[in-house]
């Protein structure tokens, strides 16, 4: 049974999909090389944990919400590693995907002194968040497999016939 | 038995009427491609997740928990 729209807040976007990245990114650049590679990094981590709910049997009812933050609060690196061990990513694109990581630490992190004005900092930044940006579509593409495994299971009793839908209020 | 052929008859037109006033008229509303995915609160869990849609329904994929999605922008 359906429940009705209107009990909950139903806040309805769309995934974090290459295109939006790729719409977001090229707003970004014009303002910023480094919060571009922010975002692009942002995004491939919001993707890593929330893989986590589809992947396998998928994620059991009655997880906690301190096991859930502590998921959270894994580092990128444990994800990247835990989704290689799960076979959800293959070795090429671990070992991009650390570079990237070490890069983006380097930036974020490391205590020097960077002159943004100069072309050769300029060129391998923009390098760098290309290459983000072919790891994120990668990446979505098979975050994306997993859906639609994780989809069948739910509506394979459904396939073909309608939902049954509870009773609106409106009648 | 006049009266409540009449009442229900009103209580109709106050449906239609509070479904057009919510939801806006069928001429008004203006179709939006739906995705085949959407990220939405899922109150099991209380967290938002990914849900798959299909035929006007959004259902969660960890829970299963369903929901309309009005094909309408």
């Amino acid at each position: 049974m359906v429940k009705e729209n209107s009990e909950f807040e139903y806040l309805k976007t769309s995934l974090l999909s290459k295109e939006d990245l790729q719409k977001r990114i090229e707003k970004e650049k014009k303002k910023s090389f480094l919060s571009s590679l922010f975002i692009i990094h942002g995004y491939m981590e919001a993707i890593l944990v929330d893989w986590f709910n589809y992947c396998g049997k998928g994620r059991p009812k009655e997880i906690s919400d301190e096991i859930q933050k502590g998921i959270e609060r894994i580092g990128f690196i444990s994800f990247i590693q835990l989704h290689l061990s799960m076979g959800n990513i293959s070795q090429e694109l671990y070992a991009r995907m650390k570079k990237f990581n070490t890069t983006r630490n380097d930036l974020a992190h490391g205590i020097r002194d960077i002159n943004f004005e100069s072309k050769k900092t300029q060129k391998g930044l923009g390098r760098n968040i290309q290459e983000g940006i072919k790891i994120y579509s990668e990446l979505f593409d098979s975050y994306q497999k997993s859906l639609d495994k994780q989809s069948e299971k739910f509506l394979t009793d459904t396939e073909g016939k309608p939902f049954v839908l509870g009773k609106s209020k409106l009648g | 038995m006049k009266l409540l052929i009449k009442l229900s008859k009103m209580r109709e037109d106050i449906k239609r009427r509070l479904r057009i006033f919510l939801e806006g008229s069928k001429k008004s509303r203006k179709l939006v491609k739906t995705p085949k995915y959407i990220t939405a609160y899922d109150p099991k869990i209380k967290r938002r997740v990914v849900h798959v849609v299909r035929n006007g329904v959004a259902v969660s994929l960890v829970t299963g928990n369903k929901f309309r999605y009005s094909k309408y922008g």
